[in-house]
């Protein structure tokens, strides 16, 4: 059996590898025991203990689907556009139907017949996009802010986590309304205004939670070899703290990107974050669906909503998950 | 205790300046096309000159911005939170009128969420790993991650649309009182009227509010009794629980006086937390019920560009989750003596 795998490259150091041609390993083991034995590297570990986490396996399928169904949107529907002289539909809305496979499948709007599919596939990109990056740019900006003030302490700290304690203590979603309302004249705001914005009162939480974390790992003996034989801190800083405080950095990462998809939508919803027409999002299908939800056309709110839902649950499943896989503390079993 | 009063102070001052400076700031950013576009339409192009600068003089922008702030400040600090550019009517006098409906929706959503929270995480907690407790992790779970828009919709699409068109019956959804008795709620006319009124109208507004209420509530409840699941598990780890039951205390004593007591005073302090976002209203819920309270008039004027109103409500909301903040942190101390500031 064994001796059909001979490229079992961890255990190159047992066999007699004299000429290269000749190549033949001790096979001292079964092939079920050589497998157990494979050092498995650090990422590998990670994978088999997000493995354990089934909700988060899950959550992981439906965000891979959501994506995917981003990015194929061209192909899945024509597009989001007003098909109300298309022939195959009579006048007025309609609910699920095969009609026009798969344009359909979620019911069109109201009498301008958008595809409610179209929708939510073009909606995802703009909602995933806003939240994504506004959560990696404020993660950024947050781990920046807090290593730094982690690592260095003293008069730097204090200036920086006086400056975290404002902008924790600012009361984000009146602020976000009036900056929407004013900046965008009450008729809706761009996408990279929501993500700057999001940007800027988003940082402070990551950068408390990274602190902390930093005010820890420099105080470990790897951090003081490294200073004694004279690193540069700031590589001190990315090369050894960072890696070793991956765990809140992902996890804080998970939280943003939840909550800033659904801070997003409730915006559109509210009328004063992307406007539709021209950019559909999750949020302001949902706002335009709610004048139509008396007549019964329960489809147009239903399935943008649960496609919301769902991503959010997604991602919060997926941050459990990883931050359970991602303590090096915690056992495989 | 009084340093860790003062530092808070020192630095919940000039956050609240910081942040009625920079709406302030924003809001005259661009002040002509703001202020005069949302006054008067775009139609100002064909006034005169003299027609222009008798209304900037009257709405405040013949002077420079920051001089304007000032006099904001000034006037903040009397009382005077403003006057609206499109009704006229004091920003102040406004709130007065919607606060009622507001605190109809929140105060009892808010008494009901507190109340079953507290239980349901106390049962869940005692019953670490049966059944309910799973089916209680995966309800709140869910509802967490419902995010409140749809969660109203959705409840508006079941008990007000599908519902009635299958049984004849269902739940209203519009506003508080039935459109056909044609008072508005909150107005002098209304209270006379329910006087009279008094069983049918209660009544009748109970019913408008069930789906508001549950709507509020329900993201609430998610995450408050996970908080009490988590700080029971926690007290009931403890060693004086241990012993608690070793000297052979009733369960019952056990559970309530000594767990309970314990695990409850982070829900407790919770309460200010909570206190401005009452009186703020609940923006999105308000909005979806067409309950006419202050998170809808702070919509209202966001939406339709009244920026003296915008400005007034962000400072008033920020301004009272500050101070709501720095009271429950100082609570904490009065209600457990353990804990210390420095």
């Amino acid at each position: 059996m064994a001796t059909q795998n001979p490229s079992s490259a961890q255990f190159e150091d047992f066999g007699q590898t004299n000429s290269p041609g000749t190549y033949t390993p001790v096979t001292l083991l079964g092939n079920e025991d050589r497998l157990a034995l494979k050092p498995l590297t650090q990422l590998e570990l990670y994978w088999r203990r997000f493995r354990k986490h089934r909700f988060a396996q899950i959550g992981t399928g439906f965000m891979v689907f959501v994506i995917l169904m981003a990015i194929a949107a061209p192909l899945i529907t024509p597009g989001i556009t007003a098909s109300s002289m298309n022939l195959t539909l009579s006048f007025g809305s309609h609910g699920p139907t095969l009609k026009n496979f798969p344009d359909y499948i979620f019911g069109t709007t109201d009498e301008l017949h958008y595809s409610v599919l179209a929708l939510i596939t073009y909606g995802a990109r703009t909602s995933l996009m806003i939240g994504f990056l506004s959560a990696l740019f404020s993660v950024i900006v947050g781990t920046m802010v807090g290593a730094i003030s982690g690592y260095f302490g003293g008069i730097v700290d204090n200036i920086m986590m006086r400056i975290t304690d404002i902008f924790l203590t600012i009361p984000f979603f009146p602020l976000l309304v009036s900056l929407s309302s004013i900046l965008g004249h009450g008729s809706g705001v761009g996408p990279a205004f929501i993500i700057t914005v999001f940007t800027i009162f988003g940082w402070a939480g990551t950068s408390r939670v990274i602190r902390g974390v930093f005010l820890s790992l420099r105080e470990l003996e790897y951090t003081e070899a490294a200073k004694s034989v004279g690193v540069n801190p700031f590589r001190i800083i990315i090369r050894h703290l960072l890696p070793n405080s991956i765990s809140p950095i992902v996890v804080s990462f998970t939280l943003a990107f939840a909550s800033f998809i659904t801070f997003e939508a409730a915006l559109d919803f509210l009328g004063l974050g992307v406007m539709f027409p021209p950019t559909a999002t999750w949020g302001n299908t949902l706002a335009s669906a709610q004048g139509d939800i008396a007549n019964g056309d329960w489809w147009w709110t239903f399935f943008p909503g649960l496609f919301l839902t769902l991503t959010v649950l997604a991602i919060s499943f997926i941050g459990d998950g990883l931050r359970d896989a991602l303590d090096v503390r915690s056992k495989i079993d | 205790m009084l340093n860790y009063t003062i530092r808070r102070l020192l630095i919940a001052i000039p956050v609240f300046f910081a942040l009625t400076f920079i709406t302030f700031a924003i809001a005259r950013w661009n002040p002509d096309g703001g202020a005069l576009t949302a006054y008067i339409g775009p139609g100002h192009h064909i006034m005169s000159t003299a027609q222009l600068n008798a209304i900037k003089a009257r709405l405040g922008l013949n002077v420079p911005w920051f001089i304007a702030y000032f006099y904001w400040l000034g006037n903040l600090f009397h009382g005077d939170l403003g006057v609206s550019v499109l009704t006229h009517e004091p920003v102040l006098q406004a709130l007065g009128e919607r606060l009622p409906a507001t605190l109809l929706l929140t105060v009892p959503a808010f008494v009901f969420q507190e109340i079953l929270s507290v239980t349901l995480g106390i049962f869940s907690a005692l019953r670490k790993g049966s059944f309910f407790d799973e089916l209680f992790s995966f309800i709140t779970y869910a509802f967490f991650a419902v995010p409140t828009f749809w969660l109203g919709l959705v409840l508006i699409i079941i008990f007000g649309v599908e519902l009635p068109s299958l049984i004849g019956w269902g739940l209203p959804f519009n506003g508080i009182l039935d459109p056909r008795l044609g008072i508005p709620f909150g107005t002098p006319l209304f209270w006379s009227y329910y006087k009279t009124h008094f069983i049918s109208v209660t009544f009748q507004i109970i019913g408008h509010m069930i789906m508001p209420w549950f709507t509020l509530m329900a993201v609430g409840i998610a995450g408050d009794s996970r908080f009490m699941r988590g700080q029971m598990l926690g007290v009931l780890n403890m060693d004086y629980i241990r012993t608690a039951r070793a000297k052979g205390l009733p369960a019952r004593i056990v559970v309530w006086k000594h767990s309970v007591r314990n695990a409850i005073i982070p829900i407790v302090t919770n309460i200010g937390l909570a206190i401005p976002g009452l009186i703020g209203g609940a923006i999105i819920t308000e909005q979806i019920f067409g309950i006419e309270g202050t998170g809808h008039y702070f919509i209202e004027a966001a939406q339709s560009e009244d920026y003296p109103v915008v400005i007034a409500m962000t400072v008033l909301i920020g301004g009272l989750v500050i101070l709501f903040n720095i009271l429950t942190d100082l609570s904490y101390g009065l209600v457990d003596p353990r804990i210390r500031y420095d």
